[in-house]
């Protein structure tokens, strides 16, 4: 009796067993299968002037109620660069430029030069935000936007320490990582990103960079381009013209 | 909420710390954890027989602290209910992905090491009982009584080559832990290759410090004897690990402070401004130096085994702060200066609330009650002392 | 065999335990998870991709507020607002319906144009600045009233 019960509980152990091995590796093969599609091509890039831009706010204020940002929370933010004659270098970004700005309490004659920066997420080639993110909540499109998918994020909040540029952060509500996402619902339904929709002086724009007539490619023949921190190896797609030394 | 002190420019996204006072537990137990399990494989692998009192309790102490340690993240995730998802679909790019399974391989090793030393105890206890404690030694021993010869020297090898394994698991669970800050490059304050080795180093000397205390605590309150070789021993692998930990710390701080890159300045004014206690007082100052020299005293000069032990169990609770110190200093440290390099936030932790100082001191004391409940169906110390067993 | 019986139970158990875990992850990932390119950056949820592109755009540009305004729009055109969109000054589409239809006009006319046209120094010196609003009233000859305010002199479609 008990070498029948032995035998039994044998064979039902492997029979366990060898089904749940295999139902795994039927979802292990579905993976390996989709990886020998094609890699990430960054079709896009988003062009930042620092020339043209007035400090209005507009942006920040459209991105808000684009996307449903909530208070003290930023997609995107405009900062402003006072530089003096003696060096000091003030930086502020009143409720992230939302508002626009106020004059600042410096003579004119003490002021070297003045200018604004807008910021947003760089939706980078090699984003570390995403190689850091334990669950896969966060990705690059095969198109080169970075997103995040809300319903799988655990609000680790690694990604947002990732990020060199602060662009992401933890929404309140959701309890997800949250950041800029290139307006892709509107892009894919054919508009430009809400920000570069009512910039009122065209600093910021947007379009792909193969497109031969489109803004991006016309400012990549005309202007030098920077990006903001480019010793991070992320290698971001916004890029600048006219950034200063004292833009970090 | 208490108010934000800032200064300077901070990026709008900067301003709040994220990673809480729960993220600052949680290396400070898994540090915990790998120190408790050094000491039992000090006994176990390389044979230090001084240890042999403690050897079991520390496996218990390092299991005890393993169950809580994933509590403090739980506290902290904004969605704790999605946590499985790091077993389910884990990005091993990750360093936190390592959380999932180096965390439960480890959990079994110990689980597994701890069931093989406690064998033969579980077995008489099964033998000897009748009822419902029956019932339990029978279930814990799996329904398998055998304990001749044979089986008992193979539980033997078999919790050497356990003890073994568990040596590089215990150093890979709190070595990720730092990897996973010194890797982030957006962070000049945590990225460096040293992180993991001074998390570590710091997680050894804070593990036999815990194993000190508690030793000392039980020894003082309960019936046990105190071992003076047992503890001496501890002493001196506590004051070994700790010169190397302080020497890891010393070095990182004086790479930063020399070669002064672009963060330099903003992270000299956050130290100076917003961790002046914790990180020169505490840390570096009193809880670093004081044990350095007073432990040397210890483990070498000649004394009486009762000044020895008193100037030791104040050195071991030294340390014990100077690890919690210096998790805060790194972790919040992190967080309190802006990515912009040009500004200051502040934190204070609540009191109350998920992530409060009360939950935390609650989570670090639960691992105290499992130890006190283990002890309640296994003896965490042999009753004889060590001389008659023999 | 009966020196080996413990620890072949203890293996058996997280067998089970093991392969149990393999079971329920199979319901628990969804079916679009998985490596859509490179595993470490495209290692996710394809539906998230779906579920992002289909929501609701809320600023519609000023070609859609041709629709109904098109004097205004033609206007704006031929002036120096030419670049402005609609929607920048009125706010976003989504407040306007046929019920409400002032919930688009401004409200404080010397606030809306001061945003972009006070002087600040950070702003580029060729872009239109006035110090401010008393003092360009004085610059053109005239006294600060109650009731004067930018549209006194400029029609916002057509400024200069």
């Amino acid at each position: 009796m008990k070498h029948d019960r032995r035998e039994f509980i044998k064979k039902a152990g492997w029979t366990f067993i060898g089904s749940g091995l295999y139902i795994n590796l039927f979802t292990l093969n579905k993976a390996l299968a989709e990886s020998t599609c094609t890699g990430i091509r960054n079709l896009y890039a988003f062009i930042v002037n620092t020339e043209t831009c007035i400090g209005c706010g507009k942006c920040v204020e459209a991105c808000r109620v684009e996307n449903n940002v909530p208070p003290d929370n930023y997609r995107t933010w405009v900062e402003r660069y006072t530089i003096l004659h003696n060096g000091t270098v003030e930086v502020d970004s009143p409720h992230g430029g939302e508002k626009g700005f106020k004059p600042v309490p410096f003579k004119k004659s003490s002021i070297q030069k003045s200018f604004f920066v807008p910021k947003l997420c760089n939706h980078c080639k090699e984003p570390n935000c995403v190689q850091v993110c334990p669950v896969g909540a966060t990705y690059v499109t095969d198109d080169g936007f970075v997103l995040i998918d809300e319903k799988r994020c655990v609000g680790c909040s690694y990604c947002v320490m990732a990020c060199p540029y602060s662009a992401r952060f933890m929404n309140p509500v959701t309890h997800a990582a949250d950041k800029c996402t290139w307006c892709y619902h509107r892009i894919r339904q054919g508009k430009l990103p809400a920000c570069v929709e009512v910039c009122p002086v065209g600093a910021r724009l947007f379009g792909r960079v193969d497109d031969p007539d489109g803004p991006i490619a016309k400012l990549l023949k005309a202007k030098r381009l920077q990006v903001l921190k480019p010793e991070t190896g992320n290698e971001p797609m916004v890029l600048y013209v006219g950034l200063d030394k004292e833009v970090y | 909420m208490h108010e934000l002190i800032t200064s300077g420019f901070l990026f709008p996204n900067d301003l709040h710390v994220h990673w809480s006072i729960m993220i600052v537990l949680y290396p400070y137990i898994t540090g915990l954890v790998a120190g408790a399990f050094i000491v039992s494989s000090l006994y176990h692998v390389f044979g230090v027989q001084e240890l042999k009192p403690v050897a079991r309790f520390s496996l218990v102490a390092a299991f005890a602290f393993l169950l809580f340690a994933c509590t403090p993240l739980l506290f902290h995730l904004g969605h704790p209910e999605r946590a499985l998802n790091i077993m389910f679909t884990p990005k091993f790019t990750s360093a936190m992905s390592g959380f999932g399974y180096i965390y439960n391989f480890y959990l079994i090793i110990v689980l597994l090491e701890i069931w093989f030393v406690y064998r033969p105890e579980i077995i008489r206890r099964a033998r000897e009982t009748k009822g419902p404690l029956k019932a339990l030694y029978w279930c814990l021993a799996l329904g398998s009584l055998n304990d001749n010869e044979t089986a008992l020297t193979l539980d033997h090898k078999i919790i050497g080559i356990l003890a073994a394994i568990g040596i590089p698991s215990a150093c890979i669970l709190h070595g990720y832990v730092g990897f996973l800050f010194g890797s982030l490059k957006s962070n000049p304050w945590w990225s460096s290759p040293l992180m993991p080795v001074i998390f570590l180093l710091s997680a050894i000397v804070s593990g036999i410090s815990i194993l000190i205390v508690c030793y000392w605590l039980i020894c003082r309150f309960g019936k046990q004897i105190l071992d003076t070789e047992c503890i001496k021993s501890m002493f001196k692998y506590l004051w070994a690990f700790f010169i190397l930990d302080f020497t890891m710390e010393g070095l990182e701080l004086l790479t930063h402070i020399y070669e002064a890159h672009h963060e330099w300045h903003i992270v000299s004014l956050m130290l100076a401004k917003r961790l002046g206690f914790s990180f020169y007082i505490l840390q570096l100052g009193i809880c670093s130096v004081i044990p350095l020299i007073v432990l040397g005293f210890v483990v070498l000069k000649k004394m009486q085994d009762s000044t020895r032990i008193k100037l030791g169990l104040s050195c071991a609770v030294l340390i014990l702060i100077q690890v919690l110190a210096m998790r805060w200093n790194v972790i919040v440290g992190g967080q309190l200066f802006s990515k912009s390099l040009r500004g200051l936030t502040s934190y204070t932790p609540s009191i109350l609330g998920r992530e409060g100082l009360l939950v935390a001191l609650v989570l670090f004391l639960m691992p105290f009650v499992v130890m006190y409940v283990f002890n309640l169906i296994l003896p965490l110390f042999d009753k004889e002392p060590e001389a008659e067993k023999k | 065999m009966k020196t080996y019986d413990h620890i072949i139970r203890f293996a058996l158990l997280i067998i089970v335990v093991i392969v149990g875990f393999c079971i329920v992850r199979t319901y628990m990932v969804p079916e679009s998870f998985g490596n859509h390119g490179s595993y470490t950056y495209a290692y996710y949820r394809a539906d998230s991709k779906i579920e992002q592109a289909a929501r609701t755009v809320v600023y519609q540009g000023t070609e859609h507020c041709t629709a109904c305004h098109a004097p205004e729009a033609a206007t704006l055109a031929e002036g120096t607002h030419a670049a402005l969109n609609c929607e920048s000054c009125h706010g976003n589409f989504k407040a306007h319906n046929n019920n409400t239809p002032d919930r688009m006009a401004i409200s404080d006319p010397i606030d809306t144009c001061m945003v972009c046209h006070e002087g600040l120094n950070a702003r580029p010196s060729e872009f239109p600045q006035i110090s401010s609003f008393a003092e360009h009233l004085t610059d053109q000859g005239e006294i600060l009233q109650p009731d004067i305010n930018c549209l006194t002199c400029h029609d916002p479609h057509m400024p200069m």
